[in-house]
């Protein structure tokens, strides 16, 4: 572990808060007055949020402190693989339907979290897609997106 | 005490459509919480949409059952394999495990069931006595007492975020600012939507907590998948006896009012209960050289704390819709979901659900006692046997179930992806994740009690020397001070070190992964706390 890298990463996340903390402020501005007398606006708390981040990034930066051990190279893919497995999983789930995109990821992430049976593999997947779904959309009544296989028996009823 | 709504409660509890939940609950939180990494927050949010389709009370049951259930059985992974299945078993970590390498893992494990199941059913009973009276007293709190306990919550949550007052601060304020995102509570102006109408109608808070809790979890998972194995860990036979009993009673009598009381206020729950209440039974002892190396009177004292916080964490929740914890937080939104708002008035207004959670939550104490007592040989060949290579892919389309259900809105499952990745980073360089749920849950709170405070009192300041106001004011300036003078008092480049009395840091507590690391690099959870 690093000392150095590590308070140099709180650095740059303080550096990032700041700039989020000005943009609010900005944003702020464009926000209309209160509407009745009295009323503090619906500009205070953003100003208030913008400035209370403002100084605790600057004490950030000011003093960094320790985090844990950061991951090897190795665990980064990973976890950035894993990552864009969610944000395809999350961006299909509607156009191809919760038994397709499940089905896929699942297959997608055992292989990556290094399952190496191709038969447990698709048993798996399949297994836990279907299982689910008719779990949730059929005995809990769970509105889950049917996608292409809406319309067949089972697999396709929301 | 209102009688009636006691016979309501009990008459709401024994149906066998609620009783069944409870015994399911209980059975599943114990099996959450021993697998290593899936916390009481992270069992409960996966596992909320499958209430969405059962009434208020059975549904709440199946939570409180996991909750009850999860804050156990965390303890049964920190005796056998050194790593806490959840935050609040840390403390049993060191006399737990201690007793288990001296052969000693069965009597070890019966500690830990009577007395969590003790003093679960202590503060649930005194949660039944305490939460309507609060709630009387609630009924008359106005815009301003509601304002400062949201401060309230906000200051107590970043100050116990172990030496790390600044990160916690910034969860905290970064919570807050997400509740910006959407219409705002009195004038309905969007703010931050950038005309995009999912932005304008919030992010929602079930979404962000599964993202932040499960998923970022999954990550670290996937992270450390390469090469590990579980470490074996042998239970023998053990028989509890009488004078066994009496020998860990009074702990469990010194650490429930401890537990419970800990538990109310906002934003702590039993992680921090636990460690208080080790450190209390430890001071009362007079050999106190055998706690950390095997002592039952220590385990027992910090097992009863945490089950007696889970009930305690329900006091705000319920009487106030001011979560105790991060795991209660979950619970808000299960009630929500069926047009429900916690708060005083659900006291008058469905007293089967409120007097049904108290009768409810004491028979899953009871219900746990029986579980745990016959089960620990077979638990202790789960944790050790349970492929998680197949666990943490299912974890994450429960998740995407989760957050897409709440509202059927496929946004959610993006905002929960993006939380997932934030709260991974968070947890990386070492910034605490509940100020940020906790931020975001009563920053709205806090928001609309400001302004009509200002509103009704003429833009004067006067109602901050109205008595609750001041009682509250006061404690938000002592839970900032104390963590002030903490803060100053420890050196900078030694802050995750901590003097061995308090919680250990988050990474320490949140995963679990020490002893299962083979590839490991020697740290071992709670490693950096106390040398001794």
């Amino acid at each position: 572990m690093n000392a150095a890298a590590t308070t140099r990463g709180d650095r740059v996340i303080g550096v990032i808060l700041l700039a989020l903390s000005a943009t609010l402020l900005a944003l702020s501005f464009g926000f209309p007055p209160p509407g009745q007398e009295h009323d503090p606006g619906t500009a205070a708390l953003p100003r208030i949020v913008a400035v209370v981040l403002g100084l605790l990034s600057l004490a950030l930066i000011w003093r960094p402190e320790r985090s844990g051990p950061l991951p090897d190279t190795g665990g980064l893919v990973q976890v950035g693989a894993i990552a864009l497995l969610s944000l395809v999983y999350a961006l299909l789930l509607e156009p191809i339907g919760f038994v397709l995109a499940s089905t896929g990821f699942m297959a997608a992430a055992l292989l990556l979290i290094g399952v190496r049976r191709p038969v447990a593999i698709a048993a798996v997947s399949a297994g836990v897609a279907v299982g689910l779904h008719l779990l949730f959309a059929q005995l809990l009544e769970v509105f889950l997106p049917t996608g292409l296989l809406s319309g067949l028996p089972l697999l396709g009823a929301a | 005490m209102n009688i009636e709504n006691w016979l309501i409660g009990i008459d709401a509890v024994l149906d066998p459509g609620v009783l069944i939940f409870i015994v399911l609950g209980c059975l599943v939180g114990i099996v959450v919480g021993a697998l290593p990494g899936i916390s009481a927050t992270v069992g409960v949010a996966v596992l909320l949409p499958f209430t969405f389709s059962l009434d208020p009370l059975p549904g709440m049951m199946l939570l409180l059952g996991i909750y009850g259930g999860a804050v156990y059985a965390g303890s049964i992974p920190a005796i056998l394999i050194r790593s806490p299945g959840t935050p609040a078993s840390a403390a049993t970590v060191e006399d737990g495990n201690a007793m288990a390498k001296q052969g000693r893992a069965a009597e070890a494990l019966s500690i830990s069931v009577v007395a969590s199941s003790l003093g679960g059913l202590a503060g649930v009973v005194a949660l039944g006595l305490f939460a309507p009276l609060l709630a009387g007293i609630a009924l008359a709190f106005g815009p301003a007492e509601y304002f400062l306990l949201a401060v309230l919550a906000l200051t107590v949550v970043a100050s116990v975020s172990e030496n790390r007052l600044v990160k916690g601060l910034i969860s905290g304020v970064l919570g807050v600012g997400l509740a910006l995102i959407g219409l705002d509570t009195i004038q309905a102006y969007p703010r931050l939507s950038f005309d995009d109408p999912n932005l304008a109608a919030g992010i929602g808070f079930i979404p962000v907590l599964i993202g932040l809790f499960a998923v970022s979890e999954a990550f670290v998972q996937f992270e450390r998948s390469r090469g590990r194995t579980l470490g074996q860990a042998a239970v023998q036979k053990f028989r509890p006896t009488l004078s066994w009993l009496r020998g860990i009673t009074p702990p469990i009598l010194l650490s429930s009012p401890i537990g419970f009381i800990i538990g109310i206020i906002p934003g702590t729950g039993g992680d921090i209960s636990a460690f208080v209440a080790y450190n209390e039974a430890k001071r009362a002892a007079r050999d106190k050289r055998r706690f950390g190396k095997g002592e039952p009177r220590g385990i027992a004292a910090a097992e009863t704390a945490k089950n007696a916080g889970t009930a305690g964490a329900l006091v705000p929740m319920l009487t106030l819709g001011i979560p105790g914890d991060v795991t209660t937080a979950v619970l808000i939104g299960a009630i929500t979901v069926h047009g429900l708002r916690p708060g005083p008035e659900l006291f008058t207004g469905s007293p089967e659900l409120v007097y049904g959670i108290f009768v409810g939550f004491l028979l899953t104490y009871l219900v746990m006692l029986v579980i745990g007592l016959l089960g620990t040989g077979l638990w202790s060949r789960l944790i050790t046997g349970i492929p998680t290579r197949y666990l943490w892919p299912t974890v994450l389309v429960l998740s995407m179930i989760g957050a897409f259900a709440v509202r059927s809105n496929p946004f959610d499952v993006l905002v929960m992806v993006v939380f997932g990745v934030i709260g991974y980073l968070m947890t990386k360089f070492g910034f605490p994740l509940a100020p940020m749920v906790i931020g975001l849950i009563v920053g709205p709170i806090a928001e609309s009690g400001y302004r009509r405070t200002m509103i009704i009192h003429d833009g004067g300041f006067g109602w901050l020397l109205e008595p609750i106001p001041l009682v509250l004011s006061a404690l938000i300036v002592l839970s900032v001070g104390f963590a002030v003078r903490r803060a100053v008092r420890s050196p900078s480049g030694t802050e995750a070190e901590g003097d061995g009395h308090e919680p250990p840091a988050q990474e320490e507590t949140r995963t679990v992964d020490g002893l299962q690391d083979t590839e490991g690099t020697g740290h071992e959870p709670g490693s950096g706390r106390d040398p001794a």
